[in-house]
């Protein structure tokens, strides 16, 4: 009995240590930019088929399970300075026989909410835009936009991202190939 | 009146901040060594395009990582307020359109007292570079507009106080086409 009321402890404890780390759901801001991002694309019907945000628990877990690994020094270091993660999933229900393009409004409209634009790519199936934004003076956040003819993915990162852009622009450069690889 | 003071003091603080960055932000615009690549007329078909736009902000923090391992890049990339490479995957049939943009570039930069370096590798693979000298003999500014024979067109803009010792390095770093040929004249 008192071993069956331990577990059920353990196992409510931990699912409010998920729920309530941001551990599931997306917060406010990811869908106030989300809506915008939306908002723009409005010839476009979207479904929302997976949204989720991984916070700081699982973020922590993750990296403890990441110490037993074989990954290098520099990756595990870049994985400690992340500290939510955020990501959504839309199919586009109305598929179009050409790529729509990521209207120029979505970059006003970041703009206003702090994002500095700082990667487009278009390429023949597939459109990813990379924005970054400042928290006091350092790279806090980094939002990614990609859309081909089937979803529209969004990805947010916060978190100390310096190391993280610098390692991504030294190992994949300007060149298009490895940033379309990104 | 104390937490009214401190609602002040805050409010000024974080007010003083915004025109710090706004000026950060739009300070490569007014820049001699800048150049509007945005009204570059792309064509339509081009199969790819790929833009790369690096402020002052994140060239400083790019700048701050790589301090420990070459000083001189670091202290370069501080000094520089832009890093913008634009590059297209252009059809054939549109290289000539692309030709008639550098053209125009380039008249545009004559008129403001850009000097040329013009390097030609054959008839097909051509790439002119442009340097901007400012009033105290400094390089304000370097422009690079290349298309090599897989019809890649590349235009390239650096804007901040440059040392042509580095560029290169930049231009390994952050393995940016057309840079990482460039060497100083010694």
């Amino acid at each position: 009995m008192r071993k069956n009321l331990k577990l059920k402890v353990g196992v409510l404890s931990l699912a409010a240590v998920l729920l309530f780390s941001g551990c599931v759901m997306v917060d406010r801001d990811f869908r106030l930019t989300r809506d915008e991002i939306f908002d723009s694309l409005n010839s476009l019907d979207l479904n929302t088929e997976v949204q989720f945000q991984i916070g700081a628990g699982l973020l922590s877990l993750g990296k403890f399970v990441t110490s037993f690994s074989n990954m290098n020094q520099d990756t595990r270091d870049m994985l400690r300075e992340i500290h939510s993660l955020q990501i959504g999933v839309y199919q586009i229900e109305n598929h179009r026989e050409n790529l729509p393009p990521i209207p120029t409004k979505i970059e006003r409209r970041l703009k206003q909410r702090g994002y500095l634009p700082i990667v487009k790519v278009k390429a023949k199936d597939e459109n990813v835009w990379i924005f970054v934004k400042m928290r006091h003076r350092r790279l806090g956040a980094m939002y990614i936009i990609s859309l081909d003819q089937e979803e529209l993915v969004l990805v947010e990162l916060k978190g100390n991202l310096g190391k993280l852009i610098e390692k991504a622009v030294r190992d994949q450069g300007f060149h298009k190939k490895e940033l379309q690889a990104t | 009146m104390l937490k009214r003071l401190t609602a002040f003091l805050v409010i000024i603080f974080i007010v003083t901040q915004i025109p710090c960055f706004a000026a950060d932000e739009n300070q490569y615009k007014k820049h001699p060594g800048y150049v509007d690549f945005s009204k570059i007329q792309i064509p339509r078909d081009a199969e790819e395009t790929v833009e790369v736009f690096l402020q002052s902000p994140i060239l400083k923090i790019v700048a701050a990582v790589t301090e420990s391992k070459d000083q001189a890049l670091a202290k370069m990339l501080e000094n520089l307020l832009l890093i913008r490479v634009n590059t297209f995957k252009l059809h054939p049939t549109e290289t000539a359109k692309i030709v008639t943009e550098i053209n125009r570039i380039e008249n545009m930069l004559h008129k403001q007292k850009w000097e040329k370096i013009v390097r030609v590798k054959d008839k097909k693979d051509r790439a002119n570079i442009f340097l901007k000298i400012d009033d105290n003999n400094r390089i304000a500014g370097l422009v690079v507009m290349a298309i090599d024979d897989d019809n890649e067109a590349v235009f390239v803009n650096i804007v901040g106080n440059i040392d042509m010792d580095q560029v290169a390095k930049v231009g390994k770093k952050f393995k940016i086409e057309g840079l990482e040929e460039i060497e100083p004249e010694k």
